[in-house]
């Protein structure tokens, strides 16, 4: 046996944290009456904490909540608006493109400037909603990282 | 734990359906927690009422982004630690004012001055009458951090990848931190004896 005590450190992780603690440091523990003391002082004081009174609130707290919050989520219905105007919008694009196929055919030898507006446009239209997609996600990301 | 994920999971699921008394579960589940760790790094009673609110309206919130990668009691524990953080950065209050010797990390030997002394006085004397108050007085002595980990570990009995998730610290501070807690608490106790005995 060591005899030198050890750490009180090394005594604290033989009483609560055994299966990380040396060998050597146990062997000694177990033999020398002064640090089996030191640990079971600390085992007396984990007792004496775990039997501690638990604070109490003098309100209800469950009432106090409920009643600040509206339990008629606005966020469900939102997802889905969003994603009915995303599908109709990609939807007619599609539909445009197949009706106007022809004029798709020709649109970038021949000079038609009404075919020019009506992709800008759709372009357009779809890069708002990917923007506001990609924004909303943003939001939702940066609002995790924040509690 | 299978099972704890599948009720939390029906239980969110619930509270997004718009089910008022599942979020109730919820509180009544957890509070013990939240109040606990409010409790130990707060001391104005008001400030505290405001902040277990400010944690449930937290909790309901953010309740869709919640990814079960942990027990829904340990994120409720991260989002209370982290508010009470925040709180105490706004009032700046130090969560751990460590002094110098602790910084240095240095650790006695025990010797038969320590044994003498850790044991005939924390012992003998936490068995006294008002030991629980006499308890609660140096525990109030510590800075938020210790006490906060003191609870978690001895009071809440959480482990240490538990408490780690909830603080945000690695798991040999939380463990270190422990040490240096453990050991202020039974000086701090050893102090009023003396304080006594005189």
């Amino acid at each position: 046996m060591k005899i030198e005590h050890p750490y009180d450190k090394d005594i604290q992780e033989y009483t609560f944290d055994a299966s990380n603690c040396s060998n050597e440091i146990i062997e000694h523990i177990n033999s020398c009456e002064v640090c089996k003391k030191v640990s079971e002082s600390y085992l007396v004081l984990s007792r004496e904490l775990k039997s501690q009174p638990e604070p109490v609130l003098e309100f209800d707290l469950s009432e106090l909540i409920l009643d600040q919050l509206n339990f008629s989520k606005k966020e469900p219905i939102y997802n889905y608006l969003l994603s009915f105007i995303i599908i109709m919008s990609l939807g007619i694009t599609f539909f445009a493109i197949y009706v106007f196929r022809d004029t798709f055919s020709n649109i970038f030898s021949a000079n038609i400037t009404i075919s020019n507006y009506f992709i800008v446009s759709v372009t357009i239209f779809i890069s708002l909603f990917l923007g506001l997609d990609m924004y909303r996600s943003y939001y939702k990301k940066i609002n995790m990282l924040k509690y | 734990m299978e099972r704890k994920s599948t009720i939390d999971k029906d239980l969110i699921k619930k509270v997004l359906g718009g089910d008022s008394s599942a979020f109730e579960t919820i509180i009544s589940n957890t509070k013990g927690l939240v109040i606990q760790i409010i409790y130990k790094m707060v001391k104005n009673p008001e400030d505290r009422k405001d902040l277990v609110q400010e944690v449930y309206l937290k909790v309901y919130d953010k309740l869709e982004s919640f990814k079960f990668n942990a027990k829904l009691s340990t994120w409720i524990g991260t989002i209370t630690y982290n508010t009470c953080l925040n709180y105490l950065k706004k009032k700046k209050i130090p969560i751990l004012d460590i002094d110098q010797n602790e910084e240095k990390e240095v650790w006695e030997r025990i010797s038969i001055h320590t044994f003498c002394y850790s044991d005939n006085q924390t012992e003998s004397y936490i068995f006294k009458k008002e030991r629980s108050q006499i308890l609660t007085l140096a525990i109030e002595k510590l800075p938020p951090l210790y006490k906060t980990l003191i609870m978690l570990y001895h009071n809440e009995e959480l482990s240490y990848s538990e408490i780690k998730e909830i603080t945000g610290l690695p798991e040999g501070t939380v463990k270190n931190y422990l040490y240096r807690a453990r050991k202020k608490l039974k000086e701090n106790l050893s102090l009023h004896y003396k304080k006594e005995e005189l």
